[in-house]
């Protein structure tokens, strides 16, 4: 009986937080909408103008819950950076997340080859910190890379 | 060939030939050991300081890469700023001091090109890493979470740095090791040249001394045993081939040596003929000789064996009796001292008694001398006494005028009395006086008569004293009359005792030579019987000796007899 109401109990909390999730989280369709965003914008107002936009946490058209714009030059250096201002001006070829993949460096390629692509990683959540799954949307944007990623689960 | 050589030459040429080896061995040995000494001196002052140096960039790296990781850990778990800032200090203060150890090891003079190759790449490593850990730092400080993701980067240009250090320490040990290798290969050769040059040294004193042997020692040894031979007589050796040097001429000596033993030997034996002969005479003058002699001395021999029994049987019997004589005399002796002890008691006793006696003379003196004193002073008390006498008895006269006066006085005062009662109230008075005179009187005719009467009691006291002490004197006039006598008897028992001792004295003197005499007899009966011991042992050793006598006087005949 009383495990019943526990199994009970536990059904509904994990109901309750993927509904919550669903409202939460950055979807892909939106990831692609924000770097299409993005390249609009740098096609128009040039790519100072762009950087600074992506920069700054108020602008609310590249900043959606966990979803943010990153730009690199193709040497690897952090050009604009939506969640992680330190990054800016620091070259990050050579970054290695936990499983041992070169992602910026990989990234880069993609853009270069074949001008967009998603790409499967691991990256510290803005929201909580936490390093977690993330799979990236990427453009060639001019001499810079783009991408907005969304957390996977 | 060789024995035209001389040996002063032929030693010479040996020992030039073993110091010319000597000499050629220690110059290899120097050449060798100066490379060694080289070599060791390059490895130790180029290559194990620049190891040393190359070791310090690394512990540096490694110093500055730990911090790195700390900074990360503290900044992930929210350390305040301060601290994080004083850390971020003691980073830049290691990537200097990294900087620094990599310049002192880039500026050695004395880096090979393969090492400053390596140098080069690893300055490019050092620079990346640098760079890396700046970045991480500088996000670290605002996005802990960020700059841990970028540890892998900072770790990767660690671990590129580690392995180019790795590789400039693999470069320098290889030149060491090939310098320690061109070190054993010098030493091996080294060891082979001194082992070569010894097996030449040994081989060389070794043929030098067999050649010696062969030139020298073995003809002088085989000379040697022929002069041996010479010297025993044996003439009969030849010496051959003498050659023209020290040896052959010695072997020249030698042969006329022996032709000089040669004629010795034959004029030895010519005189040995002559001896023998002479000797066959005289063995037949001996013989006859010992016939004669035998007779006499056999015959001598004899008697005196004889005697000497005699001697030796009396000489038994001296020490016999001179044993006895010892034995008495001792037992004497004793007696004697225990007589001389007796007397000396005696003479002892006799010189106590006598002062005893002296004593009692001296005592009977001073009684003799106090009583006489005595009878003086009692005689001067009577004297005394008869003067009281006549004194006391001069006194009554004068009681006898006091006792006149007395008897007026009452008289007068009687009339006196009688004139008052006669001359009534008037003369009342008077008659008072009168009566008071009258009792006056009285009293002292009583006065009188008593002082008579005391007088007379002194007088027959003094009768009776002087009659005492005439008593007295008397009996000490007697006892005076004792002591006397005391005297005189004690003056003869002091000169008996006197003779006594005397004759004690004289007893003990006497008994005193006595014992000397017989302890001197006694030593003489020591001596007789010490000198018949010898007597008997003569007399032993003479009968011995004559048998010995005998003895040899036969063996000495048997002997001329037979020579």
């Amino acid at each position: 009986m009383i495990r019943a109401l526990a199994a009970l109990g536990m059904a509904a909390l994990l109901a309750y937080a993927c509904a919550a999730s669903a409202a939460e989280f950055g979807t892909k369709d939106e990831a692609v909408a924000m770097v299409k965003r993005a390249q609009a914008m740098f096609a128009k107002a040039g790519a100072d103008a762009t950087f600074k936009a992506v920069s700054d946490k108020s602008t609310a058209e590249f900043h959606d819950r966990d979803l943010y714009v990153f730009v690199y030059d193709m040497d690897g250096v952090c050009v604009a950076h939506g969640a992680r201002p330190a990054l800016i001006g620091k070259n990050l070829y050579d970054l290695k997340d936990q499983d041992g993949k070169y992602l910026i460096r990989a990234m880069i390629e993609i853009a270069k080859a074949s001008g967009s692509g998603w790409f499967n990683y691991k990256w510290p959540n803005p929201i909580n910190n936490k390093i977690e799954d993330k799979t990236s949307y990427v453009e060639k944007m001019g001499d810079y890379m783009v991408g907005v990623g969304v957390y996977r689960d | 060939m060789l024995t035209r050589v001389t040996i002063r030459a032929t030693t010479l040429t040996v020992s030039t030939a073993a110091f010319l080896c000597l000499f050629g061995m220690a110059v290899a040995v120097y050449l060798t050991s100066s490379q060694v000494a080289r070599n060791l001196d390059t490895l130790l002052r180029s290559n194990l300081p620049a190891r040393a140096a190359a070791v310090a960039v690394n512990n540096t790296v490694v110093n500055a890469h730990m911090r790195i990781f700390r900074y990360v850990s503290w900044a992930s778990n929210g350390v305040n700023a301060t601290l994080l800032g004083n850390l971020r200090q003691e980073i830049d203060t290691a990537f200097a001091s990294v900087d620094r150890n990599f310049k002192a090891l880039a500026a050695r003079p004395d880096l090979s090109d393969a090492v400053q190759a390596d140098l080069r790449a690893l300055q490019g490593k050092l620079n990346k890493y640098e760079a890396t850990a700046k970045d991480v730092l500088d996000v670290g400080a605002t996005d802990p979470a960020m700059a841990t993701m970028m540890l892998g980067q900072a770790d990767d240009s660690f671990t590129a740095v580690g392995s180019d250090v790795r590789r400039v320490l693999d470069t320098i040990t290889q030149q060491s090791n090939a310098m320690m290798a061109d070190l054993a290969e010098a030493t091996r050769t080294e060891t082979f040249s001194i082992s070569a040059g010894l097996a030449i040294c040994i081989a060389f004193s070794i043929a030098g001394t067999a050649f010696l042997i062969r030139s020298i020692v073995r003809p002088i040894t085989s000379i040697t045993q022929v002069m041996q031979k010479l010297s025993t007589g044996d003439t009969e050796v030849a010496l051959n081939s003498p050659g023209r040097n020290e040896i052959g001429r010695m072997i020249e000596a030698i042969e006329i040596f022996r032709r000089n033993a040669l004629e010795i030997q034959a004029m030895q034996a010519s005189r040995r003929q002559a001896d023998e002969q002479r000797a066959a005479t005289r063995r037949g003058e001996m013989n006859e000789l010992a016939e004669e002699f035998e007779g006499s001395v056999k015959h001598i021999a004899a008697e005196l064996v004889e005697a000497v029994t005699v001697v030796r049987s009396n000489a038994d019997v001296m020490a016999q009796a001179a044993e006895h004589t010892r034995t008495k005399s001792g037992t004497t002796v004793q007696a004697v001292v225990n007589t001389q002890q007796n007397v000396e008691i005696v003479a002892q006793a006799a010189s106590e008694l006598s002062h005893t006696i002296d004593e009692l003379a001296r005592r009977a003196h001073d009684v003799f001398k106090i009583t006489n004193e005595t009878a003086a002073q009692s005689e001067s008390a009577s004297a005394e006494l008869a003067k009281l006498t006549t004194s006391v008895e001069q006194i009554l006269p004068i009681t006898d005028l006091i006792q006149g006066i007395a008897q007026q006085t009452n008289l007068l005062a009687l009339n006196a009395t009688i004139e008052a009662a006669r001359a009534g109230a008037a003369g009342k008075g008077f008659a008072v006086v009168a009566a008071e005179v009258k009792s006056l009187a009285q009293q002292s005719g009583n006065a009188t008569e008593e002082i008579a009467h005391r007088i007379s009691t002194v007088r027959s006291t003094c009768a009776a004293a002087v009659s005492t002490i005439g008593q007295i004197i008397a009996a000490i006039k007697n006892l005076s009359t004792f002591a006397t006598d005391i005297s005189t008897g004690i003056g003869q028992q002091s000169a008996a005792t006197a003779g006594i001792f005397a004759s004690a004295q004289s007893a003990a003197d006497n008994s005193r030579a006595v014992a000397a005499n017989i302890v001197d007899l006694n030593s003489h009966a020591d001596a007789t019987y010490a000198a018949s011991g010898e007597v008997l042992d003569a007399a032993k050793l003479l009968f011995e000796h004559t048998r010995g006598v005998q003895t040899n006087v036969e063996k000495f005949l048997r002997h001329v007899r037979s020579a």
